[in-house]
């Protein structure tokens, strides 16, 4: 988190930092275009398939790999954009502050659940009991 | 928050017409914003039927037209009247333009708006306060800081050199491309804005220059430099056809280029 911004002469004074995360966003985007198009491949690929058929599809390594990769550049960019948004958008400290929190937690939440499930499909793990 | 309607007393109201005398030929309508803080609750729109064979053949010769002989108490700032010197810049059917390069035949409807910079505070009518948008610029430090010793005649530079400038030494500071970016209007307290920051490229890229470093450090800034989100508004109302967005691209290339030396805070 930021700390509070700096004024000179009305300017902001630099906080010496900003190209890291730009740098970031755009690998993550670069590596969601390849990504993207394969995950809408496979989706195509798997359409109605069954359960068996899609965790044998998982199953092979380089399909787990890819999803678990796709998952984690989703969630990573997907939080990064959102922070850009409410940056843009939220100019209350303590709103934003707060919000900021909320966004990373949900897209780490979804990330970690994401390759929770592709690990948990890759290794041959039965389904989970309805309602859980 | 982000306010996605104007405030209360903000809002224009309808103003005070200026019809043209009957029988006048080819009558334009001009929509004018005029908001005097000190005296007014409200900003209105006044509306001038002026025919066009009564003035010359710019925006800026029109509004010059109504303040001489329909209502002098029209507020615009003007100087050069040859988009030299950027003043009367301003909005012109919803774009931000100058008003002495743009003929009101280009204008598609006879009925013409004009209003003030948008999201700047309005001083009288026309007339915005452009004081942070100067502060701005000011903090770029816009002059050469070079290691060398003052020689005895003009600093040298190649032709080559000299042409990475074209595209950037020609800006006015009209204040046309700040004042349309979507950016600039939600967080122009820190966000520098496409002017400025094609005005330090300017000197970044300058061979002459020796403070490329921290020129660059001055704007490594989530706010000041990344609130660039390459809407291009700038560079489509630049009155002067530059490209502020390339120039910030450019600006963002060289903090992650290989010879990049950040210097301590």
């Amino acid at each position: 988190m930021s700390s509070p911004a700096k004024f000179r002469n009305r300017v902001k004074i630099s906080e010496r930092h900003g190209a890291g995360e730009w740098t970031i966003e755009k690998l993550l985007l670069a590596a969601l275009m390849p990504l993207g198009l394969w995950v809408a491949s496979s989706a195509v690929t798997l359409a109605g398939a069954d359960y068996g058929a899609v965790a044998a599809w998982f199953g092979n390594g380089l399909n787990a790999a890819l999803a678990v990769l796709a998952a984690v550049a989703f969630c990573g960019f997907g939080a990064l954009a959102w922070k850009v948004i409410v940056e843009d958008y939220i100019h209350r400290p303590g709103n934003k502050a707060l919000l900021l929190v909320v966004v990373n937690i949900l897209f780490f939440a979804l990330a970690a659940a994401s390759v929770f499930f592709i690990v948990r499909l890759a290794l041959g793990s039965a389904p989970l009991p309805a309602g859980v | 928050m982000v306010q996605l309607t104007l405030p209360k007393g903000s809002k224009p109201t309808t103003g005070k017409v200026f019809k043209a005398a009957p029988g006048s030929k080819d009558v334009k309508t001009y929509k004018v914003y005029r908001y005097d803080p000190e005296v007014d609750a409200d900003p209105r729109w006044d509306v001038y039927e002026v025919p066009t064979g009564d003035h010359g053949p710019m925006l800026l010769d029109a509004l010059i037209h109504i303040k001489n002989t329909i209502d002098p108490t029209l507020s615009f700032r003007r100087s050069c009247r040859e988009g030299i010197c950027g003043s009367c810049s301003m909005n012109i059917d919803g774009r931000n333009t100058l008003a002495c390069t743009k003929g009101w035949d280009e204008c598609q409807s006879s009925n013409i708006t004009i209003a003030p910079l948008p999201h700047q505070p309005v001083v009288k009518d026309l007339v915005t306060d452009l004081s942070l948008f100067y502060a701005q610029y000011d903090s770029i430090q816009p002059y050469l800081q070079s290691d060398e010793p003052d020689p005895e005649k003009e600093r040298l530079q190649s032709p080559a050199d000299r042409e990475k400038l074209d595209g950037l030494y020609e800006c006015i500071l009209c204040a046309c491309c700040s004042t349309s970016c979507p950016s600039y209007w939600w967080n122009q307290e820190e966000y520098l804005g496409p002017a400025a920051l094609l005005q330090s490229y300017r000197w970044i890229s300058d061979s002459r220059d020796d403070a490329t470093q921290k020129r660059l450090d001055d704007l490594e800034d989530p706010f000041k430099l990344y609130r660039c989100h390459t809407i291009m508004n700038c560079a489509q109302v630049c009155p002067k056809g530059l490209n502020p967005a390339k120039a910030i691209a450019e600006t963002k290339k060289l903090m992650i280029a290989p010879g990049r030396k950040k210097q301590a805070a």
